[in-house]
């Protein structure tokens, strides 16, 4: 009698401790669920593979070369330009995590670039092809 | 005794409409944080079509004229002999396979009444674009060669 009513104990000690466990996985899923969609910095990598990708249309809709430098720090990203795509990253990311967007380059095109750390990016449109890269000293042409 | 049994039972149906209401709770979070993310990243599709279609009428590995001479582009121009479905091809050209998902635009020459269309277009317009335009045609008396009109660009965005 006394052994069953402790065994009954036992269960509702040992769901309690359930209980408690199940509330904390609760709250831990939904802050680290919160924290991975709603950090600033996978909106910021967005964004910005967004205007590289936009930089790159508009480039490309350019006659002749042309050099353009992205206004922004983009020193915690990491970049890789291939043909057709972009990739942006923050080091460490798994590739899964990684921002990758696709744009359609006229026949005979390239684009091509890997840029890590950099502060400041910039792109360039040379004949057909068009490079990922940091920015030179300065952006004027040489004099003549 | 018994309601002791009765109790942990219950909380074991208990636990197990939580855990189901919990999941829903959870799922619902993850939505809505990934819906505001989107609103946070969109980009207004005519800005992109716009931006993609500035090379139609302004390089001529699209349609515009270049001189045979000295190579330079006129932009806003566009070469009739290259308007072909060829051309649009090699100038812009999505995936065969998911190719529909992304920007699909047909070209319309108002005046010169010819048409052509990307290889992923199916006439589901989203929205047109329009961008005046001098047209070449190569084939006509040199006083007549130089045409203004009107390039429509209808833009299906994705299906």
């Amino acid at each position: 009698m006394n052994t069953k009513a402790m065994n009954t104990k036992a269960a509702s000690i040992l769901l309690m401790i359930f209980e408690l466990l199940a509330v904390i996985l609760v709250v831990f899923t939904s802050v680290s669920i919160a924290q991975a969609y709603g950090k600033s910095e996978t909106v910021k990598k967005i964004n910005t593979a967004e205007d590289i990708r936009m930089m790159i249309d508009t480039l490309v809709g350019v006659p002749g070369n042309a050099l353009v430098k992205y206004p922004v720090d983009v020193s915690t990203f990491s970049f890789i330009l291939r043909e057709g795509s972009l990739a942006a990253y923050t080091k460490g990311d798994a590739e899964q995590l990684w921002i990758v967007r696709k744009f359609s380059l006229p026949e005979g095109y390239a684009a091509e670039g890997v840029l890590s750390g950099e502060k400041e990016l910039c792109l360039e449109k040379k004949g057909k092809k068009i490079l990922l890269r940091n920015c030179p000293a300065s952006l004027l042409p040489p004099l003549p | 005794m018994t309601d002791d049994i009765f109790d942990v039972a219950r909380k074991n149906i208990y636990w197990l409409i939580a855990g189901f209401i919990i999941v829903i709770v959870i799922l619902a979070f993850v939505f809505t944080i990934a819906g505001y993310r989107n609103k946070l990243t969109k980009i207004p599709p005519e800005l992109r079509a716009e931006l993609i279609s500035l090379r139609f009428a302004s390089i001529p590995d699209c349609f515009a004229v270049s001189d045979e001479n000295t190579g330079a582009v006129l932009t806003d121009t566009v070469d009739l002999t290259k308007f072909t479905k060829e051309a649009i091809d090699k100038c812009y050209r999505t995936e065969q396979e998911k190719g529909f998902k992304t920007f699909n635009f047909r070209l319309q020459l108002k005046e010169a009444g010819k048409e052509v269309m990307t290889n992923n277009y199916f006439h589901q317009d989203d929205f047109t674009l329009r961008k005046a335009v001098r047209v070449w045609d190569k084939k006509k008396p040199e006083k007549e060669r130089w045409k203004s009109d009107q390039l429509i660009i209808y833009v299906q965005e994705k299906i």
